[in-house]
């Protein structure tokens, strides 16, 4: 029997892909649920995704990527769904790679399976601010006894137990420091080459300041995940 | 520290408590902020006004004149009401998030709840 799967698309004014990525999924996996979280979008979001007859959740001020992907959290453990994909709204990830996740999910037994852009030979090059934040944070990962090449995909599938134990925990980024603490905790994290999609339209959340600010916020949440898992945590 | 200068500090900590007791009264700051602003007023205003007082905190902190000792305290002192607010500020962004996410929750479920009964009123729905 196959899992109850549902997809949660963190969508903040992404008017113009957001329907191309939602027909994606309908027709690639049409066997995994979705919920739009529509994160304080000032454009044509909502009414996008309310045309398509999208199930969303729509938040009515802009909170951010982590706490827009916890709320999506919440509603799909409220609802007993056995595995959660987060998957970006710009149209950069491959709807098929969502089926490809799950299965590798059951396949392996993991409890997080990573939509990796840097696992394989396949090659992904995003800011120089990023590429390095990216590096660090996959080598703090190492110290952690396994590596994850790429700590900030926004394409992962999940299993009840990690998102239940990811709500438990505090919540902002959802990249790396989440990532560090299921690891602590001794939770199974795999990867999985995809390929990515330059966006075609809107704009990134990330920015030159960010860009800079990004390796120091994550550094910090990161101790703070592993302080967290180290005083509060209970191995698996 | 000379007396003129005494007199014009304390005139200046006189009128920074009463401003902030107006603010206090027409309800623009809470009971709490203000006390903490005036109770740092008036243990500056109190260290001014009794020098032998000023003098064993300028020894006790290490400073060679009395007004590094207070500017150090001035700083330090605002350093603690930043940080504070920081903490009250974060905490409000917390709340306003939680009830963000509640609220849109609340909205779906209902929405959905609504759909379910209203498709197992309809004649089709029973099938």
């Amino acid at each position: 029997m196959s899992p109850r799967a549902i997809a949660i698309l963190p969508a903040y004014n992404e008017e113009q892909t957001i329907a191309k990525v939602v027909r994606g999924l309908r027709e690639a996996a049409p066997g995994v649920e979705r919920l739009v979280v529509t994160d304080g979008s000032r454009d044509g979001t909502v009414a996008q995704v309310t045309a398509l007859g999208e199930r969303h959740l729509e938040l009515v001020c802009n909170v951010g990527y982590g706490r827009a992907v916890q709320a999506g959290l919440h509603y799909a453990m409220r609802h007993g769904y056995d595995v959660v994909v987060t998957i970006d709204s710009d149209g950069q990830h491959d709807p098929r790679d969502v089926s490809r996740l799950i299965d590798e999910l059951s396949r392996t037994g993991a409890d997080v399976v990573i939509g990796s852009r840097f696992v394989s030979t396949r090659s992904y090059r995003g800011p120089m601010g990023r590429q390095l934040g990216q590096l660090l944070f996959s080598l703090v990962t190492g110290l952690m006894g396994q590596r994850i090449y790429d700590t900030t995909s926004g394409l992962k599938a999940m299993s009840a137990h990690a998102c239940r134990t990811i709500l438990e925990g505090r919540f902002l980024d959802f990249h790396t420091e989440v990532l560090v603490r299921l690891r602590m905790l001794g939770f199974r994290i795999a990867e999985v080459p995809i390929d990515v999609h330059e966006r075609s339209a809107g704009r990134s959340m990330y920015s030159f300041v960010s860009g800079l600010a990004y390796p120091i916020k994550t550094g910090l949440l990161v101790i703070t995940g592993m302080i967290d898992a180290l005083l509060r945590g209970k191995p698996k | 520290m000379t007396l003129q200068g005494i007199i014009l500090i304390d005139f200046l900590a006189l009128l920074f408590v009463a401003g902030v007791l107006f603010l206090l009264r027409s309800g623009r700051i809470y009971a709490g902020y203000a006390a903490l602003w005036i109770g740092s007023t008036l243990v500056l205003a109190t260290l001014v006004s009794i020098p032998p007082l000023l003098a064993l905190v300028t020894t006790m902190v290490g400073a060679v004149f009395p007004v590094s000792a207070l500017t150090l305290l001035a700083f330090v002192l605002t350093f603690l009401v930043l940080v504070l607010f920081s903490v009250k500020l974060t905490e409000l962004h917390e709340r306003q998030t939680e009830l963000i996410q509640v609220l849109s929750l609340r909205a779906l479920e209902e929405s959905e709840r609504r759909a379910t009964l209203a498709r197992d009123r309809s004649p089709s729905g029973a099938e």
